[in-house]
């Protein structure tokens, strides 16, 4: 699963943001890029992840352009595309277990619900939070909603993650935790791109980038 | 967040209502919330309206009508009162009240704290999540409420009407029923179903629109209940009218 940029433009309040971007990340490779704040980091994580369409130019996810992809390639897309927000922006009036539930009941219909609910309490057992999936995810802690905001990204275990500010929000235990994920991601031959500055996340890399005057350096 | 005007929004929304059986599986639970909220929770306010208005209208109306000897008039009033215009018109009021502003600032504060960017991060549609369920939520709601105002109403009417002069209950509602003609009842209906959807699809429109601040969710609400408001009362002299053009009255 390869994904790669082509020649981005995108203006904001007559500003270049990006001028001619081009980024391509490799089936299995995990890419960190980084950038001073305003660079634009959150805005090329919103393109990877469809949120946000360029101004011009494309985003190309194995090989098709996400504009021109038909409906089963863009689910295909949509599936094996797990993002993680800076901000857990978990769905707050749904509790821990709904808000898990989410890319199941979007992705899994072949899966009971007894299954789905086994996966989520394996996973949540992770994070010592599967005694409290009734709770709504806006009692929880910051940190806490961000480890809930990865296992909502990786529970259908996709082939590409895409990481905004991964360590940030959670204390060192839980840091570590992240560090370790990404490394199994990553040999697990899942294609990561992270967004940080961090030189802990850099070291994991396989490529760094350096965002600076609307281009993608590599780093 | 959003892009589209309302009128394709609004096109969008109901052709994929056609579809709700394609995503089910993520807005089921969405549109039984939004039945409970609006449809159960807002029962006993609903109740305790149309048990009033009725107890007022007979007590202040049965007594003068009976000194003209015009007593059986009293179930015209009731039914304009309670079934065809007032009833109406006080339902859909409750609701936007009660549910369009909620929903409103729901979503504009779902926009803030970036809940969209994750649905469409997951390849979650937003008009099948979170606009589907609610306006269909909203739908078979005001079908509810206007049943149980209906309901309320009879009740108390002939509970005041009791105080006055005896009459069996199944007198009453013969009498009633006599005098309730298709037409009314159809009126009832396209009165609350039309006010449900466009309050829905307004106020579902005026949440999508926040942008970024947390500012824009009072503006939008103010925005929704106003544009809300006005289709209510155009909707209700439109279909007034017609009806009294029909009977000859205008």
């Amino acid at each position: 699963m390869n994904l790669s940029l082509r020649k981005i433009h995108h203006k904001l309040q007559g500003r270049d943001v990006f001028n001619n971007l081009n980024l391509e990340v490799q089936c299995g490779e995990c890419c960190v890029i980084k950038g001073v704040s305003g660079s634009g980091k959150s805005l090329l994580f919103s393109m990877l992840c469809d949120i946000v369409r360029p101004q011009n130019g494309c985003v190309v996810y194995n090989n098709v352009c996400l504009p021109d992809m038909d409906k089963s390639q863009y689910y295909s897309y949509k599936k094996q595309t797990g993002a993680i927000f800076q901000l857990p922006a978990l769905i707050s009036n749904l509790t821990l277990k709904e808000n898990l539930l989410l890319p199941l009941n979007q992705f899994c219909n072949d899966l009971s619900y007894q299954d789905k609910l086994k996966i989520i309490e394996s996973k949540c057992e992770e994070i010592g939070l599967h005694n409290q999936l009734e709770l709504r995810t806006d009692h929880l802690s910051i940190g806490m909603a961000s480890l809930v905001g990865v296992i909502r990204a990786t529970i259908l275990q996709p082939s590409v993650i895409i990481w905004d500010s991964p360590i940030c929000e959670v204390d060192c235990h839980w840091a570590d935790y992240e560090i370790n994920l990404i490394k199994n991601l990553k040999n697990s031959g899942v294609t990561q791109i992270l967004f940080s500055n961090r030189r802990v996340i850099s070291t994991l890399a396989d490529s760094v980038y350096q965002l600076k005057s609307g281009l993608c350096y590599a780093a | 967040m959003l892009r589209l005007g309302f009128i394709p929004f609004s096109y969008y929304v109901i052709a994929d209502c056609f579809d709700f059986h394609s995503h089910k599986s993520i807005s089921a639970e969405v549109l039984f919330k939004q039945i409970r909220f609006t449809g159960l929770e807002a029962l006993s306010l609903i109740f305790t309206i149309s048990f009033v208005l009725s107890v007022l209208i007979i007590a202040q109306g049965y007594p003068i009508l009976t000194s003209i000897g015009q007593q059986a008039l009293i179930y015209d009033i009731l039914i304009v009162s309670i079934v065809r215009d007032g009833g109406p018109f006080i339902v859909c009021f409750i609701v936007l009240a009660r549910s369009g502003t909620a929903i409103t600032t729901e979503l504009g504060n779902m926009v803030v704290a970036k809940e969209m960017d994750a649905l469409n991060a997951m390849g979650i549609s937003l008009i099948s999540y979170l606009v589907v369920p609610r306006v269909l939520g909203m739908l078979f709601s005001v079908i509810l409420l206007m049943s149980y105002f209906v309901l309320a109403g009879t009740l108390s009417s002939f509970l005041t009407v009791s105080l006055f002069n005896h009459m069996p209950l199944v007198r009453f509602i013969s009498e009633l029923l006599n005098q309730l003609t298709l037409v009314d009842l159809i009126i009832m209906f396209a009165k609350v179903v039309l006010c449900g959807l466009l309050v829905a699809l307004i106020s579902c429109f005026h949440g999508l629109k926040v942008n970024k601040a947390i500012t824009e969710v009072p503006q939008r609400n103010i925005k929704a209940v106003g544009q809300s408001l006005t289709i209510i009362c155009i909707v209700h002299l439109v279909l007034s009218s017609t009806l009294l053009l029909d009977l000859g009255v205008l």
